[in-house]
């Protein structure tokens, strides 16, 4: 049965190694044919069908196809489709697309893997009769193309000897390649192999399969003139980067200049500036690129204005003059601070991914060559071939990129699938989900195999392992609607004066244990996302509104960190330990603010949550005293009408005192259980820290503060937490918090990192003033907190570790993709929020008040208190139709236009509106109404009364519209409901 | 680049199931007495091939304890010596340190192991000197093959001993399969190693343990798993081992020894 | 340069197809030899759990009620009476140490030798002090196992003239499992040499020395050996070397077989392992044929 046969491996790592690997080959591999009667199968094994019909008008007998790496590295997306089916793929080519891209692997394996589309893995590699040794001289590529050949040979030989006893009809076997030395060399050995171009054009019941090839081969038509310069070869790249004339770096492109970009090379302080079409060269955001450095007489620094790429003629390739690269040369060559700026030679390695856009409609009609426009405004446009760009206007579509030729302004791509119409709600979540990839598909049933069964029934064992604190009256205070509950509180006095105070968390971890499927969905997911109107799942609904989720009255696994307090919050002895817990009231913050108010109430919870929020209160001074930072960002909420889940009205989130409390305590936890874990696992505890941001970073700040005559002092947290407090201005009661906004954007991201990982002194976390803090208290959304929650029981004995638990470059791995994730999922939240509020100014125009937050060159940035939006007010440039002239002072930052002049934090009126002429981006215009500037500010409306009360001005409209389109019973039993 | 220690086909990156060995091949009686002077010649010798791997182990004695030896107090002197050729890795020649922290700990393992299994009141105030040198060697638990060439060669110098002792490792695959003899690949890639030192016992269902060895942390409720499979491992390896000595034991029996 | 042949394990001949397993049975270590109680362990065996297990790889022995497992290769076991050839390792008060192959050192007792100059003289202190100049560390020597010690080792005599010093010859050494126990170990070979075939395992190789001539034994003989002699001694050598890599029991006759076979070889042909085991096999053949 085991048949040896060791094999070397030369290896490059400074010096070349031998490096001799066994390699058993075996008889015991079956080929997984229905039609076979040679193989002894398992029932399982067989997947390819005994008659696989043909619907190929090439190949008219029944046939197996057998596919090379390049095929399915390229043609994925067209595997993906049910149509193709009875398909062979051998390990060499497994073997291949996993080391070439781990993207197209994934997708491989899930088709594989699906038994349904009968997908066979045929282990060539190992098996007796197809192992071939690679020949002297023989590239790898040669070797592996001949590896799939012997296999195809050997089906093909395997089938008829198999058909032959059974006198069946033939079944052949098929080689898709692209190859075409390869498809020589197979014809020659007698096998029948195609282009997949072909054999999908064959297909003549599915002609929609034909959009989704790849485009890569068949674009070589030379005659046109090159867009861009060459590309240097890999080894010249790595010559030169080895040799220090080149760098390597990661590009990103820029959000706002579509000819612009940065690439963030390490051995550089600053980023490298890349400017112009010919100097990008073709690199996509995310791509590893190749740069060489421009002499310094070249450099140049990043322009203030705005560009989009609005090209009007995609036909036209050679427009020679670009009027964006002149304005784009313009502003940047009249700045004095250069900055290292380069031009990308080469790229190392792609990081192309599928893009979310739309389709833009060709002028020519019938014409099968269209522009993609992609939602992410870092992506340039594609070029895609569609027959069915009729079917697919106004949708919203994903194109996968194939290539960029030199000769091509746009990169070339395919058609992959439809989203859903344009504008539609549900479409434009999937779009933002997927621009900020966001894992949102179903739970899969491998996950789902891991709950528990239901009725979940806690058992006698249970109760014997855990605190038994049922009687004890804990309630939970949440945001209303909150269905996954992950904490709740108690308090109550102790005998001897003090207070006990108990914090407990949803034990998550009882339910997800590590290395299971459901943990690893849960890792990769990593936090749960909020969008407006739609929650996207850590773990599965079972347990996050069920299960985990505290509700009130039920009996419930948590985490307990149960605190002995003195009557000022002086912590006297922390114990952690789980429970079974039975909250007696799940409140929201409102009800619970009544509760605690109302004076007439002093039942267990009430005197629990005025305990509480005393407490509270003291822990919130202390922690401000010592230095911990009240920032502010604009949160809005929006009323969602019930019925078509269009937002019917914003209103700025409200904070009450409760929210602070249980904020507090929540902070409190996490300290406390940081420092258990760091104490008990130095090397290994998950910490959140924030890093205290470089004083440069606030010098956008002081700037800005210096001009309206204040002087902040951003030495350190405490420092800037004072000056926050002393700074106001009382014509401008919004004025402190648009300070504070400005400081928050002065801040660096707090990360996750592992304790053994840095040094003490870096755990500080800069916004809450704590030398530790991590993440204990919201299991249920975070997975971050699951860790620190197997940590804890770890160092309690409540629950062993694992291997990975202690792998410390396991878990800065799983860092990295939580401090990712954190980020998108808060980007994904953000661009649900401008969603929605797209949605609502959709068909309404609004006067609002607003202030300037930024001064820019050609621009004014200009914030809606109300709306927590920020918007952009051209002044010049080719996005104004104005003749008006402004005159930029960089010097103190401000705009001036005959008497009127711009500084930051000065009000202004603006009219909100939507612009729906680029479908793709719809943008809420602001136009001045106040300062009033001829021939710029758009008239004042009649019936606007600037001295008004804004407020009212904007509820009454609301108020009219929504009356205009719904139901007036509807509204009323909204309103109430607030 | 972390790879599976299983494809979905059940093969793992050397193209073995999840319960199958090395391949292993041994053989008695290689070194030729003629080629040790007097004092340390040689009584029995084996040579181990499994996996990649490559073990020989002489033994000489039991013979009068020499001067330098000097452990009087102890009635049965057992040296073990431990060497890596300097070309065991890789090929590659590289400094081996003589006395490394590494070595003394698989001396004294096996020390303790064999220790347990020789009959030593039989060899009172004799001492047994077992040499290995390890060839080459295919990653961390060399100690498995180290530990299955020495039985051989404690066996082929006609030591009493109680049983053969046969040494195997176990990993565990993130699902939760035992995989059977761990490769050098394998261990790279992770997953907690278990080597065991057993007396595995024809029909007898408890096997007796002479060492174990955990090189990560893994659940308490795989060990039983992963136990087991190192148990059925060794039985393997001792059927092997088995087969060998009988195979050599046929060609003197061949002679007529009993009419003697 | 010379021609160097090097013989690689791996190509050693195969003869198991020859093996006739009628003949005994191999116990392994480990294995049970009986399950039935009422026998007793003898060496090479233990007890556990009430079974009598093999503690070593041989053939089981049986003598009435006696069990016990003879090894394959082991250190030699002496017996009183038993011939051997051994080395001194070690001069001690009034005794000299002899590697004799077995598991310890043997003892000769200066009491228990011929004295130079007569059977009936007494030992003094002198003699003692001079025990260097009878035996030497790393001399050879012939001589007759006296008696068995509890501990296992051997005391050894030399009281009589064939035993004492060796001086020009040979040493070979081979399991002592592979000597066969006869009346007889000093033997002439019809070739003209003699050899002294020890029960331990090693075997002496010589010119034929007339033993009278000798004198108690411990003189050093050092006449010039001729060249067709010295050709012999190596070709009796080899050939026992043969016999030993074949596990053909050695004596006098299977000797003899072996060296009239290899008559046809030079007797550097002798090394090679192919011829080697030719020899060995074919001297084994007609061992088998006498039988």
């Amino acid at each position: 049965m085991l048949t040896n046969k060791v094999f070397l491996r030369k290896n490059k790592r400074g010096n070349v190694l031998k490096i001799i690997r066994e390699h058993y080959l075996r008889t015991d591999l079956w080929c997984g044919s229905r039609c076979c009667v040679i193989c002894p199968h398992e029932k399982h094994d067989l997947i390819l069908s005994e008659n696989p019909t043909s619907r190929s008008a090439l190949i008219k007998e029944p046939h197996y196809l057998l596919l090379d790496t390049n095929v399915i590295l390229d043609q994925i997306d067209i595997f993906e489709e049910d149509v193709l089916s009875n398909v062979i793929v051998v390990q060499t080519v497994i073997d291949e697309v996993k080391h070439r891209s781990t993207g197209v692997y994934k997708r491989l394996r899930d088709i594989l893997s699906n038994p349904a589309r009968s997908f066979y893995t045929f282990v060539n590699e190992h098996h007796r009769d197809t192992y071939i040794e690679r020949e002297p001289k023989e590239s790898s590529n040669d070797r592996n193309d001949r590896a799939i050949r012997k296999a195809a040979i050997w089906y093909q030989n395997h089938l008829n000897k198999s058909l032959k006893e059974t006198n069946k009809s033939k079944v052949k076997v098929i080689l898709l390649t692209d190859d075409a030395d390869n498809r020589r060399k197979a014809n020659d050995e007698g096998i029948e192999a195609y282009t997949v171009e072909n054999y999908v054009k064959s297909l003549t019941e599915f002609p929609h399969l034909q959009d989704k090839l790849c485009l890569k081969e068949y674009a070589n038509d030379s005659g046109k003139l090159p867009v861009y310069p060459p590309h240097l070869t890999v080894v010249q790249m790595h010559d030169g980067i080895k040799s220090g004339k080149f760098y390597q770096g990661s590009f990103m492109a820029s959000r706002e200049n579509f000819l612009e970009g940065n690439v963030n090379v390490e051995c550089f302080e600053k980023f490298v500036l890349i400017q112009g079409r010919e100097s990008l060269n073709r690199a996509i955001d995310g791509d590893t690129v190749c740069v060489e450095v421009l002499p310094e007489s070249d450099w140049s620094s990043p322009s203030d204005v705005v560009l989009e790429d609005n090209e009007a003629d995609p036909v036209d390739e050679n427009v020679e003059v670009n009027e964006d690269e002149k304005i784009l040369k313009e502003s940047a060559s009249n700045k004095k601070e250069k900055q290292t700026t380069g031009r990308i030679i080469g790229i190392i390695k792609r990081k192309w991914r599928q893009y979310c856009g739309i389709l833009k409609p060709n002028e020519v009609q019938g014409s099968a060559r269209h522009i993609f426009i992609p939602a992410d405004r870092k992506i340039p446009r594609v070029r895609i071939e569609t027959r069915q760009a009729e079917k697919l206007y106004n949708q919203r579509i994903i194109v996968a990129i194939d290539q960029w030729p030199r000769h091509s302004r746009y990169p070339q791509g395919h058609f992959v699938r439809i989203l859903g119409p344009l504008g539609d709600k549900e479409t434009e979540n999937e779009v933002l989900l997927i621009e900020h990839d966001v894992p949102h598909s179903k739970f899969s049933q491998e996950v789902l195999n891991c709950l528990p069964s239901l009725p979940w029934i806690i058992s006698e064992q249970d109760y014997k392992e855990r605190v038994d604190l049922r009687n004890i009256t804990i309630c939970s205070v949440d945001p209303p609607g909150c269905t996954d509950i992950d904490d709740a509180l108690h308090s109550r006095l102790l005998p001897n004066g003090n207070i006990e105070v108990g914090v407990h968390i949803a034990d998550v971890s009882h339910f997800i244990r590590p290395g299971t499927a459901m943990d690893k969905e849960a890792a990769l997911r990593a936090t749960t996302v909020y969008l407006v109107d739609k929650r996207i799942d850590m773990v599965p609904e079972l347990l996050s509104s069920n299960l985990c989720s505290l509700r009130g009255n039920v009996e419930r696994f948590a985490f307990s960190c149960v605190w002995e307090m003195d009557k000022d919050a002086n912590i006297v002895k922390t114990k952690f330990h789980k429970s079974v817990i039975e909250s007696k009231a799940a409140l929201t913050y409102e009800e619970a603010q009544i509760i605690i108010d109302d004076k007439n109430k002093n039942d267990d919870i009430a005197k629990s949550l005025r305990q509480l929020n005393q407490l509270a209160k003291i822990l919130k001074r202390r922690r401000i005293e010592k230095g911990a930072l009240v920032l502010a960002s604009p949160e809005i909420r929006f009323h969602i009408d019930s019925e078509t889940n269009d937002p019917i009205e914003v209103q700025a989130k409200q904070l009450r005192e409760t929210n602070s409390m249980v904020e507090e305590f929540m902070l409190l936890a996490n300290v406390s259980v940081a420092e258990k874990i760091e104490k008990e696992f130095p090397e290994y505890a998950m910490l959140r820290r924030h890093p205290t941001p470089p004083q440069a970073n606030f010098d956008p700040l002081i700037k800005a503060v210096q001009h309206q005559g204040f002087d902040i002092d951003t030495s350190s947290g405490k420092a800037l937490a004072t000056s926050l407090d002393n700074i106001e201005k009382d014509d401008n009661p919004y004025f402190n918090t648009m300070l504070r906004i400005l400081a928050t954007r002065c801040m660096l991201q707090a990360v996750y990192f592992i304790s053994g990982t840095l040094t003490r002194p870096e755990f500080f976390h800069y916004g809450l003033a704590a030398p530790i803090y991590t993440h204990f208290t919201s299991p249920i959304r975070r997975y971050a907190d699951i860790i620190v929650h197997r940590l804890l029981a770890s160092c309690i004995g409540a629950d062993s570790n694992y291997q990975d638990l202690l792998d410390k470059t396991k878990n800065s791995l799983l860092c990295n993709n939580l401090n990712y994730r954190n980020r998108m999922a808060q980007y994904a939240g953000r661009a649900s929020v401008a969603l929605n509020t797209h949605l609502f100014f959709r068909n309404r125009t609004e006067e609002v008040e607003g202030y300037v937050l930024f001064v820019r060159k050609n621009a004014l940035q200009i914030l809606i208190p109300k709306y927590g939006l920020e918007g952009t007010i051209y002044l010049t440039g080719k996005h104004t139709n104005s003749a008006v002239n402004f005159i930029y002072n960089e010097e103190n930052q401000s705009q001036q236009c005959g008497s009127v002049i711009f500084h930051s934090f000065d009000p202004v009126i603006v009219r909100l509106s939507l612009d729906s002429t680029n479908i793709q981006h719809e943008k809420l215009t602001f136009e001045l109404l106040k300062p009033y500037i001829e021939g710029f500010s758009i008239q004042l409306s009649d019936k606007m009364d600037i001295d008004n009360a804004p407020q009212e001005q904007s509820s009454d409209a609301t108020k009219r519209k929504s009356k205009e389109s719904q139901p007036s019973k509807k509204l009323s039993k909204k309103k109430k409901s607030k | 680049m972390v790879q599976d220690l299983l494809s979905a086909q059940g093969l793992r990156m050397d193209g073995r199931r999840h319960n199958e060995l090395r391949q292993i091949q041994c053989k008695l009686g290689v070194l030729e007495s003629e080629l040790f002077t007097h004092k340390n010649r040689c009584d029995g010798s084996a040579y181990m091939l499994h996996g990649n791997t490559k073990v020989i182990a002489s033994i000489s004695g039991p013979k009068h304890p020499s001067k330098s030896s000097g452990k009087k107090d102890e009635s049965f002197i057992f040296n073990v010596r431990v060497k890596f050729a300097t070309f065991s890795k890789n090929g590659e020649r590289q400094k081996v340190l003589k006395n490394s922290k590494k070595l003394g700990e698989i001396e004294i393992n096996l020390k303790n192991i064999f220790k347990s299994v020789i009959l030593v009141e039989k060899y009172e105030k004799s001492q047994l000197d077992l040499n290995i040198e390890v060839l080459q060697h295919d990653g961390g638990s060399e100690i498995c093959t180290i530990v299955n060439t020495a039985t051989l060669a404690l066996i082929d110098a006609g030591i009493c001993m109680k049983e053969y002792v046969c040494a195997c490792t176990a990993s565990l695959t993130n699902d939760g399969l035992a995989l059977l003899d761990v490769s050098h690949l394998e261990e790279i890639c992770g997953g907690p190693t278990l080597t065991i030192a057993a007396l595995p016992r024809i029909g007898d269902h408890e096997q007796s343990v002479a060492f174990i060895e955990l090189s990560q942390k893994f659940y308490l409720k795989d060990l039983n798993k992963i136990f087991d499979c190192c148990q059925l491992g060794c039985e393997k390896i001792r059927t092997i081992l088995d087969e060998a000595i009988r195979g050599n034991a046929y060609e003197h029996v061949n002679s007529d020894l009993t009419s003697n | 340069m010379a021609n160097v042949k090097i013989n690689l394990l791996i190509n050693k001949p195969k003869y198991s197809a020859h093996i006739e397993e009628s003949n005994s049975r191999i116990f392994t270590t480990g294995e049970v030899i009986t399950e039935q109680k009422d026998f007793m362990r003898g060496h090479g065996t233990y007890l556990e759990d009430g079974f009598i297990k093999s503690s070593v790889v041989g053939v089981a022995k049986q003598i009435n009620k006696l069990i016990s497992v003879v090894p394959l290769k082991s250190k030699y076991v002496g017996e009183i009476g038993d011939v051997i050839v051994g080395r001194v390792t070690e001069i001690s008060k009034k005794r000299w140490k002899i590697d004799t192959n077995s598991r310890l050192d043997s003892v000769l007792l200066i009491s228990s030798i011929n004295l130079p100059g007569g059977e009936l003289r007494r030992r003094n202190a002198e003699d003692e002090q001079s025990m260097r100049k009878l035996l030497q560390e790393e001399d050879l020597l012939s001589a007759e196992v006296q008696n068995v010690y509890t501990d296992g080792s051997l005391s050894l005599h030399t009281r009589s003239l064939k035993y004492g010093k060796l001086s020009q010859g040979i040493l070979i050494s081979v399991s002592p499992s592979l000597i066969k126990r006869r009346k007889n170990h000093f033997h002439n070979l019809p070739c003209g040499i003699s050899v002294i075939i020890g029960n331990n395992g090693y075997i002496w190789v010589a010119p034929i020395v007339n033993v009278e001539e000798q004198g108690g034994g411990f003189a050093q003989c050092l006449d010039p050996v001729s060249k067709g002699d010295r050709e012999t001694i190596v070709r009796v050598k080899n050939c026992i070397q043969a016999l030993s890599a074949c596990y053909v029991m050695i004596y006098d006759t299977s000797i003899m077989y072996a060296y009239e076979e290899s008559m046809k070889y030079d007797v550097k042909e002798l090394l090679n392992q192919d011829t080697m085991y030719e020899v060995g096999f074919n001297a084994k053949q007609r061992i088998l044929q006498l039988e």
